[in-house]
């Protein structure tokens, strides 16, 4: 058993929180947290933290980093300068993730033919466990099954049968029916306006899901990337596509780029506010925040409608928009996001106004929907602009004019507690997720857990971890790399499905894939000597 | 027990568990050219094998020469490398290079096999190549007569062959050479020129003045369309000049899509190389060459532009690894040892083997395969093997070594000596 000395506990679950005490490691799991509980011969070994701040590792909910479209990034960015890049090997994402002290991400958007990549590459990423959130609402067959009236038990069984397939934790929907009907050339469609083929609306889409999402008992609900991302004026269809949930739990993701009003210069203002009001009024619902970050980035999105409509902002100008197998899309466009430039400077105060006005810590998550906002090695950086109005108002200086003017930042004198960081980095994910034995520093917990020495500043404490455990491990000492691996899994969940029901769709699917439905199932068996990730099971309520 | 079959010699990796299309798959000719009973070989001792590796690699500038691999293998020789120094490149057929260059310079659309199949209402392919190097495309994703389009669909093929006299003449007696609706010919020196008016006439709206009827039509017939999809293989256009015409083709779908749909598929027709690029790509960051110099993976400028003949002067000891089946001959680039997955003179296709180039054979992976990855845009599932299992029961796994177990085994054993060293 490993004693960590002098641990200053940040954990809101914890009964220690803001207590300096010993931590107990013991195997991969947490053991308890005074010698009082343990048996102490048994310890064996001892770290002295000297009062470093303790949290669990950090849980990233949304990053897009393992699939065919992250590799076509790296393609498609491979000339620009190392320095520069924000797509990189699955080797260096996981050694850049445990630097900061982050131990769990996930894939938010792996389509189902594609799958097997996403796995493979989530594989090779060292140092984090993984899962992914397989993207439906724009195939074909679910489409025209919406359009005739699919009873929810078969669409149920249909949405179960696809998550068991694709071994993912939770289900995305990439701009509801939208993605599809580009196929057909219509290029908008709007939360009420019906799919120009199929007649199906993104409203029904939404309704549909959300409740299949919810009976089939996945714990995280259904993942939302909401119609007419990035046009401006786009906060009222994201309302209306909130309102399509009925009060069934909905995650709202990236919502900064769906939180445009449509006054101001170039018609786009920010409705953070609005929407902010929604979430705190509508306990249905959650949301990650996609923040921007100033400098080159690359926008990776299965949302092909929405990247065809932002290829002319491309920079440098090349750009991929794909549409692939009748269920999805993908667009990579390069992008700059330039401080002085009134929409980027827009979009930055944005995210931030989202998350100081969303007053719930459990219901709002930091992200910049990596690496379409920015990499996620800015989370640092973005940490200290929560938790610093000093260093938020000084930021403010290098904005457009228009836009320093108009932010409400200026009146927010919010700053997040640190018990507000460890929530929104750790512990609300984790529950988000539904995994019950991560997130959090109490007894029986996975031994995930992440050390900072404090400095001048928050972003320089968070910068760097000086010690990262992965399941017990020690994998980052003093600030730097042991050199040890650690067991890192995909973490899946196996709602139930009706094979009978299934067994409509089969057909179907296979008449229009031009392939046996099979090659869309991923087998433990093949996790295990192919892909070579070990599988564990969660994600579902009362598991 | 295997879940599916599927056949990789051509990147539609048909599955011979389900009959698709009219034809079994044990009718199409790619497949008839496989050895149906590849020759008992004699096992290769997997210690002399690794041992050979070795002292290949610690030659005098080694390089990897991959030229077809399951992601297995390409993880091992990845690892390998890394510990080694080892160069590793990918050998791409000069075709994947043209539309690499073109796609990341510019604005590309693309689309994917089953699209073209349920969604596009005119398909173009161009040229033979795509006939011939993926024979059983028309029956799975070309026919028209299928109840799930969405859309009912032309098919006009376009052939590139002959002079200008000959393609015009052709033009006129134009008949389906294999069931698409419409074809037409167009020389090779011509299709510049043909896609340039082409491109002219999408920009303006209008086929007014132009002289050439080919180019009217195929103006009409896109304007009349709602998804245009352009398909062909990657080595139908292959060099500098052909550069052009997939620029142009870029463009052409660009401008259509301003008002409608129209996209691209360049198909490949060697999954062995989409995975082992796609693989090499996200471990690495680097696009087909790659080596580590201590701190991080890079691909040395001057590779960049490599010729086949540059690799060959620039390398001694070059290890050619194919694990998985294809029917191309290996390349020619002076290899001082070939891992591969065929006995050689086993099959009239391969090259004559040099008797100082070493060989080690392998399994194949691909011929059965449980899983695969899947890029849309490459219109490729390709391999995630081996998976080698014993459909016949015949214990064939442990007659032979797999390449990944090869790589997997040399770096073992660098590291057992390194640890030695350490100790000593």
């Amino acid at each position: 058993m490993l004693e960590l000395r002098n641990a200053k506990i940040l954990d809101p679950l914890h009964p220690m929180n803001g207590r300096t005490t010993s931590l107990f490691i013991d195997g991969s799991r947490i053991s308890g947290t005074s010698l009082s509980q343990i048996d102490p011969p048994t310890v064996n070994r001892t770290i002295d933290l000297a009062g470093a701040l303790v949290l669990a590792g950090g849980i990233d909910i949304h990053t897009h980093i393992g699939g065919g479209k992250v590799n076509l990034a790296r393609m498609l960015m491979a000339a620009t300068p190392e320095d520069k890049r924000t797509v990189w090997p699955t080797t260096q994402t996981g050694e850049l993730y445990n630097q900061m002290g982050y131990t769990s991400c996930f894939e938010p958007a792996m389509l189902l033919p594609s799958a097997r990549h996403t796995h493979l590459e989530l594989a090779d990423t060292p140092h984090i466990d993984s899962g992914a959130y397989v993207v439906l609402g724009n195939e074909d067959w679910l489409l025209e099954s919406l359009r005739d009236g699919i009873e929810d038990e078969v669409l149920q069984s249909l949405v179960a049968w696809s998550v068991c397939a694709s071994k993912a934790l939770a289900v995305k929907v990439v701009n509801p029916g939208g993605i599809n009907a580009f196929r057909f050339n219509q290029r908008t469609l709007n939360v009420d306006e019906p799919h120009v083929h199929f007649g199906v609306t993104p409203r029904d889409v939404i309704r549909r899901l959300t409740a299949a999402v919810e009976e089939i008992g996945l714990a995280h609900p259904l993942h939302v990337h909401a119609s007419n991302l990035g046009v401006p004026g786009n906060v009222a269809s994201t309302i209306a596509t909130l309102d399509a949930a009925e009060g069934r739990r909905l995650h709202l993701t990236h919502a900064q780029f769906n939180c445009y009003s449509d006054d101001g210069p170039f018609e786009m203002g920010s409705g953070a506010e609005l929407l902010s009001e929604y979430v705190n009024s509508h306990p249905n619902i959650t949301v990650d925040v996609g923040q921007v970050v100033f400098g080159q980035t690359v926008t990776i999105s299965a949302d092909a409608a929405a990247q065809f409509r932002n290829r002319k902002f491309a920079n440098p100008r090349q750009w991929i928009v794909n549409d692939i197998e009748c269920q999805a899309g993908c667009g990579v466009v390069p992008i700059k996001y330039r401080d002085k430039q009134y929409v980027h400077s827009l979009q930055w105060t944005i995210g931030l106004e989202l998350m100081l006005l969303i007053k719930d810590p459990w219901r709002v998550f930091l992200t910049t929907d990596h690496p379409n906002g920015g990499p996620f090695t800015s989370y640092p950086h973005l940490v200290r602009l929560l938790m610093d109005r000093t260093y938020r108002e000084s930021m403010l200086e290098r904005l457009h004019p228009e836009v320093q003017q108009r932010t409400l930042l200026r009146e927010i004198s919010r700053e997040y507690t640190l018990d507000e960081l460890a929530i929104i980095t750790r512990c609300a994910p984790a529950k988000l997720l539904g995994l019950d034995d991560r997130g959090t520093l109490a007894d029986g917990a996975v031994a995930d857990l992440a050390a900072y020495h404090i400095k001048d500043n928050w972003e320089s404490t968070f910068e760097t971890a000086a010690w990262v455990f992965k399941g017990g491990e020690a994998l980052i000492r003093s600030g730097k790399s042991t050199g040890a691996t650690a067991r890192c899994e995909t973490i899946h969940a196996t709602p139930d499905y009706d094979a009978s029901a299934m067994s409509r769709f089969s057909s179907t699917i296979e008449q229009i894939l031009r392939s046996p439905i099979d090659t869309l199932k991923i087998s433990d068996r093949e996790m295990d000597t192919l892909i070579r990730r070990p599988l564990v099971a969660g994600g579902i309520n009362g598991d | 027990m295997l879940a599916v079959d599927n056949c990789c010699l051509c990147g539609l990796l048909c599955s011979s568990s389900t009959a698709v299309g009219i034809h079994e798959i044990s009718e199409c000719p790619r497949r008839k050219q496989w050895p149906a009973n590849l020759p008992t070989a004699t096992p290769n001792s997997p210690t002399k094998s690794v041992t050979r590796l070795l002292e290949t690699i610690n030659g005098a500038s080694p390089l990897i020469w991959i030229d077809a691999a399951d992601v297995n293998t390409t993880r091992a020789i990845v690892r390998l490398a890394k510990q080694t120094g080892t160069v590793c490149h990918i050998g791409q057929s000069t075709g994947t290079e043209v539309v690499k260059r073109v796609r990341s310079s510019g604005g590309w659309l693309g689309t994917s096999l089953s699209e073209i199949a349920s969604h596009a209402d005119l398909v173009l392919t161009l040229g033979d190549t795509i006939l011939t190097e993926a024979p059983r495309i028309v029956d799975r994703f070309l026919r028209s007569d299928e109840e799930h389009l969405t859309e009912p669909r032309t098919w006009l093929h376009i052939s590139a062959h002959g002079t200008s006299e000959e393609a015009h003449s052709s033009s006129r007696n134009a008949s389906a050479p294999v069931c698409s609706e419409r074809s037409m010919v167009v020389s090779r020196e011509q299709w510049y020129e043909f896609l340039t008016k082409l491109l002219l006439a999408l920009r303006s709206g209008s086929s007014r003045g132009i002289d050439d009827s080919r180019v009217v039509e195929l103006y009409d017939r896109i304007v009349g369309s709602q998804y245009c999809a352009i398909l062909w293989e990657a080595d139908q256009f292959v060099d500098s000049v052909d550069e052009l015409l997939i620029r142009r083709l870029a463009s052409i779908a660009q401008v259509r899509s301003q008002d409608a749909r129209c996209s691209l598929l360049c198909f490949q027709s060697n999954p062995g190389k989409v995975t082992a690029e796609e693989t090499l790509l996200w471990l690495t960051g680097c696009t087909s060459t790659a080596k580590w110099n201590g701190q991080t993976w890079l691909t040395p400028d001057a590779y960049s532009s490599f010729s086949l003949d540059d690799w060959s002067s620039e390398f001694e000891s070059i290890i050619i690894v194919r694990s998985v089946a294809s029917l191309a001959p290996l390349p020619n680039i002076n290899a001082s040892l070939t891992v591969d997955c065929i006995p050689s003179g086993s099959v009239a296709l391969l090259n004559d083997a040099s008797p100082n180039v070493g060989e080690i054979q392998v399994l194949p992976s691909g011929v059965a395969e449980t899983a695969h990855l899947f890029r849309g845009d490459q219109a490729v599932v390709a391999m995630s093997g081996p998976a080698i299992e014993n459909t016949s029961g015949s214990g064939r796994e442990e007659q032979g070594l797999t390449a990944e177990k090869l790589f997997a085994a040399a770096l073992n054993r660098l590291q057992a000596k390194s640890l030695e060293n350490n100790r000593a």
